[in-house]
């Protein structure tokens, strides 16, 4: 006999129930999946101000810039909004940073003074594919085609970032938000992004380190925001459409439409 | 973004997900079959629990989270009931261990 949370469960059945939570620890591994338009918390890396210690803190997806008032601005902000007149004032997407204009825009003291790593072990972009109906002639609208992107010889990766601090008027209180950073697309990242041609600003160790702590001029914080990674060190894996509702969202799927990627 | 592991124990994904409610709200439910069981797949709003149907040494089937999680004994049990109510009124079927 042997205990499971404190009641006496067979050895058989004991035995059972540790084999399930080495699959809920997988589970639980493969399921951890950031949507970007969720506006969530997640980990990044940022230095303590104590030489060169970081800490890894919870800060919300999506940069939101200090003259918003309350989270009804934010709304308002994120979502675009019809005023008294009906004129439309289109959203402000703040997911993603161009590293092109990092320094032109609100991004700009965040890039000067609160730069951040975003942590990560791959992400997805979604190929866009023009497909032949069922009447033979190629359809007006693309077929979109998911792929995981990962780094061949890191399991963990680290991507550019810019954190800025929300105050709240009404609550008074602060939400820590960050930017992540895209540069040009490589030649890898060209054929999977097509329709926009974008990719995380991915650092190797020492421009990481760089991004962190140093005293960057505008011109080494542009150098690096724009630093494009080699398609050879990525590698790409198709999923099925509906990979976020699979138990294995990570499995390949092989698509007779896709062309086949090159990594040169 | 997304975290992966290359591990893959079998897992499968169960039918359609469904709502389950549970102290004034609602929460996602997803059946998983893994390793010849089903774990139930709970999603609150930044976090998953998974509790699966056991039996004791007396043949008494109760409820209880993987892994195993003592603090958690009561909510287990209150919400493998409402899993359970849930099955029978959609599905007009029960769980077994």
């Amino acid at each position: 006999m042997c205990y499971y949370n404190s009641i006496k469960v067979t050895l058989e059945e004991y035995n059972q129930l540790k084999e399930l939570e080495t699959v809920v620890a997988f589970l639980n591994k493969e399921f951890v999946i950031h949507k970007g338009f969720d506006y969530g918390d997640y980990p990044i890396i940022r230095p303590t101000g104590k030489g060169h210690e970081t800490e890894r803190v919870k800060m919300q997806w999506g940069f939101l810039p200090p003259h918003l008032r309350n989270w009804e601005d934010v709304k308002r902000f994120r979502n675009g909004y019809k005023d008294e007149s009906g004129r439309f004032f289109k959203p402000y997407l703040t997911l993603n940073a161009t590293s092109e204009e990092l320094l032109n825009k609100m991004y700009k003291e965040a890039a000067l003074k609160r730069r951040c790593l975003i942590p990560s072990v791959g992400f997805y972009e979604w190929m866009h594919v023009q497909v032949v109906g069922k009447s033979g002639k190629l359809l007006k609208t693309p077929e979109k085609f998911p792929y995981l992107v990962r780094m061949k010889d890191q399991e963990e990766f680290y991507m550019a970032g810019v954190w800025q601090p929300w105050f709240d008027t009404e609550a008074k209180m602060i939400t820590n938000t960050f930017a992540l950073i895209t540069t040009a697309a490589n030649s890898l990242m060209k054929q999977i992004h097509n329709s926009k041609e974008r990719m995380p600003t991915i650092l190797p160790g020492d421009l990481a380190e760089a991004w962190l702590y140093k005293d960057l001029s505008e011109q080494d914080i542009l150098d690096i925001a724009n630093y494009q990674v080699a398609s050879q060190e990525m590698t790409a894996t198709p999923l099925d459409k509906d990979f976020l509702k699979k138990a294995n969202p990570h499995e390949r799927v092989v698509y007779k439409e896709v062309p086949e990627l090159l990594y040169s | 973004m997304v975290t992966c592991n290359s591990g893959q124990p079998s897992a499968r994904v169960l039918g359609e997900k469904f709502f389950i409610k549970f102290r004034g709200g609602e929460y996602w439910c997803q059946a998983i079959a893994a390793n010849g069981r089903v774990l139930y797949q709970i999603k609150f709003d930044h976090s998953v629990l998974y509790i699966t149907k056991t039996i004791n040494q007396h043949g008494i089937p109760f409820w209880t989270a993987i892994p195993q999680d003592l603090k958690l004994r009561r909510m287990v049990a209150e919400l493998g009931r409402q899993l359970e109510d849930h099955l029978i009124q959609t599905l007009c079927a029960t769980t077994t261990v």
